[in-house]
């Protein structure tokens, strides 16, 4: 019994005091584990021997493209298209990799990417207190391939990071970047780039202040615009800090190649960018935007070419009468060029026509009220009204003339080229299809 | 039995010892294995613990941490190149002035233990940036680091100011201020100091060092030392001396309690201090005195310190310096009207002209002048001034009734007082005077600099009266 007793006490005791290892489910502890992210993170960082393609969007403004280039000593060298100095002049900063809720990248002392995040309007235009609400602190999204994907600690804003080539480092370091940004600025900025989706024609546009790109199309006779935030890439480049759906495609970038611009998508496809003589989208749609001041010459300097071979007969009469009228009524007036500018906002197109006595030229200014009909295209003028002294006499030769066929009259818009005076609108009446005329752009 | 007993409490000791001894090498967190975000020490990094962490124990901050201010503000890194002539400005202007007057056993006791550095300012709700905080005694943090230009000795002015103002309530917050301090200015303390009507010529005459001194009277204490430290004695003397005399008596109070407070409880002598940070912002930065203002007409007027202007037309200083057209017209015209009058009994005949202070709201004009006997006898009339010390002007009027000594009877006699009233009184009454050293063609290397001065027709630099500047 006693051996029993004593046999039963020493196995509890055994059994009862022996305590268990720690069993770590990841086989490391997590201290260990962050070390090891953030191992890898720098040493990815650090081990692209070219360096990095960077582009970063802002809260309040468009993406921003950079080089960086890291090394072990936590020193990184960047360029950024943030401005012309930035764009040709390296500068070396710190950074350092940081575990928070994840392995995170932080900028730690001032450098490009910090213009963006400065919160004083003197240094880069962004709003005191808060810059372009961009971040310095990113914290590790993933890394997948030759890219690494991060968002912004505060404002969430997405950074990533492409690993570049050598020929594009050479590139970045050769001061290649400003003069590659200006091209293509030059490039989409000059006449209308379209490209064409599936059987879309589009247009597309940069705003290169605030860098955000734009396509804008008609869709089944819907007129489907997208914008997105974009950053420049050596090589007359952009990229789009996210994949911009439009017409079933996703478009990430804009590339040079040999045969030309091409607007690339996610999988892979390129489409070719090209100038259109046109606008894609209808004339109502570009009249106080894209085509917001049109002229008519007058008389003065331009008598053998006018009536405008665009102009209906009707019309002509119509302006014949207009010159007769200035001519004999009293002040001996030649009509010179008219500058019609449209100012949407107000439904109104202020005009100023040239008038001369005999050579002395004067200035008439006046203006039209309209509405726009987008979707059936039509314009209707409603009203012509005087603004200054000379405007007073000429107005009412209008209105006896061509006016009295305009005023409350639709008219439909149409693209047209006159051999004389070059790209025009075509305004003619829905009523009355044999009365036109042009205004020329 | 009792073997069986002692065998029993053998083994359970034994088993009870062996099993308590557990195996921990996965329960304590090696701090070995542990990350440290900065992983580099750079040459910025070796030259702030050589002259910061060795001798003072003091960690500097310069790479981005949110954790030392407003996390919800957007605050930008300080450029690297910025780091080193920061620190060494507070090295140069702040640490050692401190160290050579107060011993630095005085410096590392309480000098903060940390500098956290931003490169933006810190915007506040109100649209006012913060420039720099002190925390708990032990951190300074300085902000807009990124736009000094440090070989302008005023912009570096501007952080060291900080530094000082941020280490004076330090020392507060080891010693309060004394209450009298917050006496003096009590009633124009204001939170809302950073409103329109706080504008710097507001809170000067009210007798604050700046806007920010407004804000609550430990500020103001700051703001004291900060200024008469980094901004030197000529600065505060020449402040004090171009405001309100109320105002100028607050500054005055509170450069005392100031004083005061650094000897009583520390044993440093304040003066000492300063002229120490002056001399370094003159050897380091070639800051430069302004020029001391308070020894203008204005303040030998305002302090009563003036005795006469005198104007002796037949002075050599005259001859060579020469007489304002327009006062010289006025003066000949006098002359001549009072000694070819008709009457030949009633003709006198000035000599001098006198412009004599006695206090600072009083002046006595004194023509001095041969009487029919060509006996040289003075003839007096009395004026009131009043003095606007901000735009440094003064405007005299008459004072009446006249004056009863002889030489006010002789002023109201009938062969001078016509005269005096039609030319004389008329001149001084009728404009608006600023105080000047004059005439403005002496240079600052002349013998003769600022011992020649008086009254210039405001707007006018050629209408003016001047003579010798007498003292009393």
């Amino acid at each position: 019994m006693r051996k029993i007793l004593i046999m039963l006490i020493t196995a509890a005791i055994v059994v009862g005091c022996s305590k268990q290892e720690t069993e770590l489910i990841f086989n490391s502890t997590p201290e260990e584990r962050m070390n090891q992210s953030l191992a890898e993170l720098k040493s990815t960082l650090v081990n692209a021997p070219n360096g990095w393609i960077v582009g970063m969007e802002t809260g309040t403004k468009g993406g921003y493209g950079f080089y960086m280039d890291f090394s072990e000593d936590d020193n990184v060298t960047m360029y950024s298209d943030v401005n012309e100095g930035s764009r040709s002049v390296s500068k070396n900063s710190t950074y350092r990799i940081k575990w928070g809720t994840t392995a995170s990248l932080i900028f730690d002392s001032y450098s490009y990417i910090s213009l963006l995040q400065d919160p004083q309007p003197s240094v880069a235009g962004g709003v005191a207190g808060k810059g372009f609400q961009s971040d310095l602190e990113f914290n590790l999204n993933r890394i997948s391939g030759d890219s690494m994907i991060f968002s912004g600690k505060k404002y969430n804003n997405q950074l990533i990071l492409v690993k570049a080539s050598e020929y594009e480092k050479s590139g970045y370091l050769n001061e290649k970047f400003p003069e590659d940004i200006k091209i293509i600025n030059e490039y989409l900025n000059n006449g209308i780039p379209v490209v064409k989706v599936g059987d879309v024609e589009t247009e597309i546009s940069i705003n290169s202040d605030k860098k955000v790109f734009s396509l804008v199309g008609l869709i089944d006779n819907e007129v489907v615009g997208v914008d997105i935030k974009y950053f420049n890439i050596i090589g007359e480049s952009i990229g789009f800090i996210k994949p911009i759906a439009y017409n079933n495609e996703y478009f990430t970038a804009i590339v040079k190649e040999e045969s030309g611009y091409k607007l690339l998508t996610q999988s892979g496809m390129k489409f070719d960018i090209y100038k259109s003589d046109n606008y894609i989208l209808p004339p109502a749609y570009k009249l106080g935007s894209a085509i917001s001041k049109m002229t008519v010459p007058g008389a003065f300097d331009n008598s053998e070419n006018l009536p405008a071979k665009t102009w209906s007969s009707s019309f002509a009469v119509d302006w014949i009468n207009y010159n007769v009228l200035a001519k004999t009524s009293g002040y001996n007036l030649v009509t010179g060029t008219t500058t019609h500018t449209f100012v949407p906002v107000r439904n109104e197109i202020s005009v100023t026509t040239t008038i001369f006595q005999n050579t002395s030229p004067f200035t008439a200014t006046y203006a039209y009220k309209y509405s726009l009909d987008n979707d059936r295209g039509i314009i209707k003028f409603t009203s012509i009204s005087a603004v200054n002294g000379n405007g007073g006499i000429i107005v009412p030769y209008m209105e006896d003339s061509f006016f009295a066929n305009m005023k409350d009259k639709e008219f439909n818009l149409s693209y047209i080229k006159d051999e004389k005076f070059g790209n025009a609108i075509q305004f003619t009446r829905v009523d009355d299809p044999n009365y036109f005329f042009t205004w020329f752009y | 039995m009792k073997k069986i007993v002692s065998f029993f409490l053998i083994v359970v000791s034994v088993f009870g010892i062996l099993s308590c001894s557990k195996s921990d090498e996965h329960l304590e967190v090696d701090l070995s294995k542990y990350n440290s975000d900065i992983t580099v020490e750079n040459d910025i990094d070796k030259w702030l613990s050589e002259t910061f962490v060795n001798p003072y124990n003091i960690e500097v901050i310069y790479r981005l941490e949110r954790n030392f201010t407003n996390v919800a503000r957007d605050i930008s890194p300080v450029g690297l190149e910025k780091v080193e002539p920061m620190m060494n400005a507070v090295l140069k202007t702040f640490l050692q002035t401190y160290e050579e007057v107060a011993g630095s056993a005085f410096i590392k006791k309480y000098t903060p233990k940390q500098f956290v550095l931003y490169g933006s300012p810190s915007y506040n709700d109100n649209g006012s940036i913060t420039l720099g905080t002190a925390d708990n005694g032990r951190r300074i943090v300085l902000y807009e680091l990124n736009s000094l230009n440090f070989n302008n000795p005023n912009q570096v002015k501007r952080p060291i100011r900080t530094i000082h103002h941020e280490f004076a309530h330090i020392l507060n917050q080891n010693i309060v201020i004394p209450p009298s301090f917050e006496q003096i200015s009590k009633r124009d303390y204001t939170a809302d100091w950073t409103g329109a009507a706080n504008t710097p010529a507001v809170a000067k005459s009210l007798g604050f060092i700046s806007q920010y001194a407004r804000s609550s009277f430990g500020e103001d204490f700051a703001e004291m030392v900060a200024f008469l430290l980094v901004e030197g004695q000529v600065f505060f003397d020449n402040y004090c001396a171009t405001t309100t005399i109320e105002a100028a008596n607050a500054l005055r109070e509170k450069e005392k309690l100031v004083i005061a407070y650094y000897k009583d409880y520390f044993g440093i002598d304040f003066k000492i201090l300063q002229a120490t940070v002056q001399k370094s912002l003159k050897d380091n930065y070639n800051a430069v005195e302004p020029e001391d203002n308070t020894q203008s007409i204005l303040n030998l007027i305002l302090n009563n310190k003036l005795n006469n202007i005198k104007f002796d037309p037949t002075s050599d200083i005259f001859k060579e310096h020469g007489i304002s057209k327009d006062f010289e017209k006025v003066w000949k015209n006098y002359v001549t009207a009072v000694s070819t009058q008709d009457s030949v009994p009633l003709r006198r005949f000035p000599q001098t002209l006198s412009l004599m202070f006695s206090s600072s709201t009083r002046m006595v004009l004194r023509v001095e002048y041969l009487n029919a006997n060509n006996v040289l006898v003075n003839a007096d009339y009395n004026f009131d001034f009043i003095i606007d010390p901000l735009a440094n002007e003064i405007k005299f009027s008459k004072s009446l009734p006249e004056g009863t000594t002889t030489a006010h009877n002789n002023g109201a006699v009938i062969s001078l007082k016509p005269s005096f009233e039609k030319y004389l009184l008329p001149y001084f009454t009728n404009r608006v005077f600023t105080m000047e050293w004059l005439p403005k063609t002496i240079s600052s290397t002349d013998p003769l600099f600022r011992t020649l001065g008086g009254f210039s027709e405001k707007g006018s630099t050629t209408n003016f009266y001047y003579g010798p500047i007498v003292l009393k």
